[in-house]
């Protein structure tokens, strides 16, 4: 088969598998996201790689990778963009001690469980090309991960988003996610000053300098955009060009900087105006092309490189049954814990921990960095990968024990009532 | 003053603890990486060939793929590939290390199996190989010297995928 036949018969049955496989998980009141992940390790090596090594290797030659790597990425940029556009700056603001005090704590304490966990981890699963820091401090941001776009689906699904429960766990993703891509593109600028490309200062230097640009002078500048948008009432081909060309050169700019293409896409998609019509209209543009097309590819290539057999033996499955526990237990419990001392009933907080719970497509990403700049092993990510699924598939049963849907229904239909109900923010369907 | 009150012991005491674990962790070893891609620079078959020797071919290179002191070994042959798994069974501090001690390997598959030593300190890095076939009688071992970071564009670093 030719290059191009052998990409084209992945991407169909790419689409097939995370597109059949997403439609039971939501048929079970999944997110379908959980399902498109499961897809990927279903292609990879072990499902189809263990059951069928011949067919696995024709229809995923390790020469052909590459390509389908390149398009994931691309996909991923793409994604990145489009969690920044969701990304409100107002949600991260004026919500009180409640959602002050809960966005720290659920940064803080898992990624203090993640540091500690790694002095365990880092004799057995790690090796001496990387420092014990760089480690950590991966683990740590790893743990501390919710997924911003799963988080607003099931609260959109559920009309949650201005229930005080929904607006404080907003606020906390919104943060957490913030925090959480500064140190890690602190980490992945430290990993790779190693490796001979820029020096460690001019990389964090040079990636502060840019990101000040973008916020301060970019930002106030891009707000034509909007106007023009709100003159032709539409995203006019255009428009659209110039906002991925945008994407692109922001992408390019943090990749040389020496952190990753994704900072600079999920930069322009923050730094954008945030007006509800002019989000939406961008994200419609764009979200079913990468939702059905591109977001699969990176599901399938991750898959690909998660090997369950490397999770062989008693101690491999306890040392990943180990970093489950840490990672509920620092975000679960430490959200839930944070929310109920600010003042919240047990019940709401328990929203709150189970919603900062998940950690869906983020988590992967993250991972995928983590593997690419190799500061986990193999092994590690395929620890990670499971924790990812388990925590993302709890999140919708373990909210329906603590807060059934109806009762959050009731109590939303009272209090729209008294205040006037406002359009939930767009929702990636990547979700 | 409330509210200071719960931030204060909440953030702070994480925050203590992070900076109190990456202090006790700044002392930990972890095991020597031998992980990348492998060129082999020299291959001494001393007679006459196994079966799963024969089916893999004149070995070209070899892919590791390291979790701590976990190992998965892709072998490259002319005629086919083969995967082993196993482990480091042994490293030197990093003085013995500097003097020459070598990092030991053994990894096997169903058929074939591989023990070998590796020196970093010499440039580049280099993987002294002894591949023996052990269900095939008490023939010698196939003698295969390889050094760090071939084929062309593969290194280290970024061959760490399963």
């Amino acid at each position: 088969m030719t290059n191009l036949s052998t990409l084209l018969l992945q991407i169909a049955l790419i689409i097939v598998f995370a597109r059949s496989i997403g439609l039971v998980f939501r048929h079970f009141g999944q997110p379908q996201v959980v399902g498109e992940m499961a897809a990927g390790i279903v292609l990879g090596p072990s499902v189809l790689g263990w059951a069928a090594p011949a067919l696995s290797a024709t229809l995923f030659p390790p020469a052909s990778l590459g390509q389908l790597s390149a398009l994931s990425q691309v996909g991923l940029i793409a994604f990145m963009f489009l969690v920044g556009l969701e990304l409100d700056p107002k949600l991260m603001r004026g919500r009180g001690h409640t959602a002050l005090l809960t966005s720290h704590v659920s940064i803080v304490v898992p990624f203090f469980l993640g540091v500690t966990l790694a002095l365990f981890l880092y004799p057995r699963l790690s090796d001496d090309s990387v420092t014990f820091t760089n480690f950590a401090l991966f683990v740590g941001t790893a743990m501390g991960i919710t997924a911003f776009p799963v988080l607003a689906r099931i609260l959109a699904e559920r009309h949650l988003i201005h229930h005080p429960v929904g607006a404080v766990a907003l606020a906390c993703a919104a943060v957490d996610d913030v925090t959480a891509w500064c140190i890690l593109a602190a980490v992945v600028a430290a990993v790779r000053s190693g490796e001979g490309s820029l020096p460690l200062w001019l990389t964090i230097g040079g990636s502060a300098v840019y990101a000040g640009l973008m916020i301060f002078v970019a930002r106030p500048g891009l707000r034509w955009l909007q106007r023009v948008y709100e003159r032709r009432g539409r995203v006019s081909q255009d428009l659209l060009g110039f906002v991925l060309l945008l994407v692109l050169a922001s992408a390019w700019t943090t990749e040389h900087l020496g952190i990753h293409a994704l900072f600079g896409a999920f930069l322009v998609g923050a730094i954008l105006p945030k007006d509800p019509a002019f989000v939406r209209a961008v994200t419609e543009r764009i979200e079913d092309l990468v939702v059905v097309l591109l977001l699969p590819l990176f599901f399938a290539f991750s898959g690909l490189r998660t090997s369950i057999a490397l999770v062989s033996g008693t101690e491999a499955w306890l040392m990943t049954g180990l970093i489950i526990l840490v990672a509920v237990a620092g975000k679960f419990g430490g959200s839930m814990i944070a929310a109920r001392v600010g003042g919240m009933k047990w019940r709401e907080a328990g929203a709150i921990g189970a919603l900062m719970n998940t950690r869906g497509l983020m988590e992967l990403v993250v991972l995928n960095l983590g593997l690419d700049i190799g500061v986990i092993s193999p092994a590690l990510f395929t620890m990670m990968v499971l924790m990812a699924l388990v925590t993302t598939l709890m999140t919708k049963p373990l909210l329906e024990l603590i807060y059934p849907a109806r009762r959050f229904a009731a109590e939303t239909d009272a209090v729209s009532v008294t205040e006037p109900v406002r359009r939930p923010p767009a929702a990636t369907g990547a979700a | 003053m409330k509210a200071l009150l719960q931030y204060a012991p909440m953030v702070g005491v994480p925050l203590l603890g992070i900076a109190l674990s990456l202090r006790a962790g700044s002392h930990l070893q972890a095991p020597p990486s031998i992980g990348g891609a492998w060129r082999v620079v020299e291959s001494r078959d001393p007679g006459p060939a196994c079966p799963a020797l024969t089916a893999v071919g004149a070995i070209r290179d070899l892919r590791i793929a390291q979790s701590g002191p976990g190992l998965r070994v892709l072998l490259r042959g002319e005629q086919g590939t083969v995967l082993l798994t196993g482990n480091l069974t042994g490293w030197p501090d990093s003085a013995g290390e500097l003097a020459g001690t070598p990092i030991q390997v053994h990894v096997a598959s169903a058929t074939l199996s591989l023990a070998g030593a590796v020196r970093r300190d010499s440039l580049p890095a280099r993987f002294r190989l002894d591949l023996t076939e052990p269900t095939c009688g008490t023939l010698p071992a196939r003698q295969i010297i390889a050094h760090l970071g071939g084929p062309a564009g593969t290194g280290p670093r970024k061959d760490r995928q399963p």
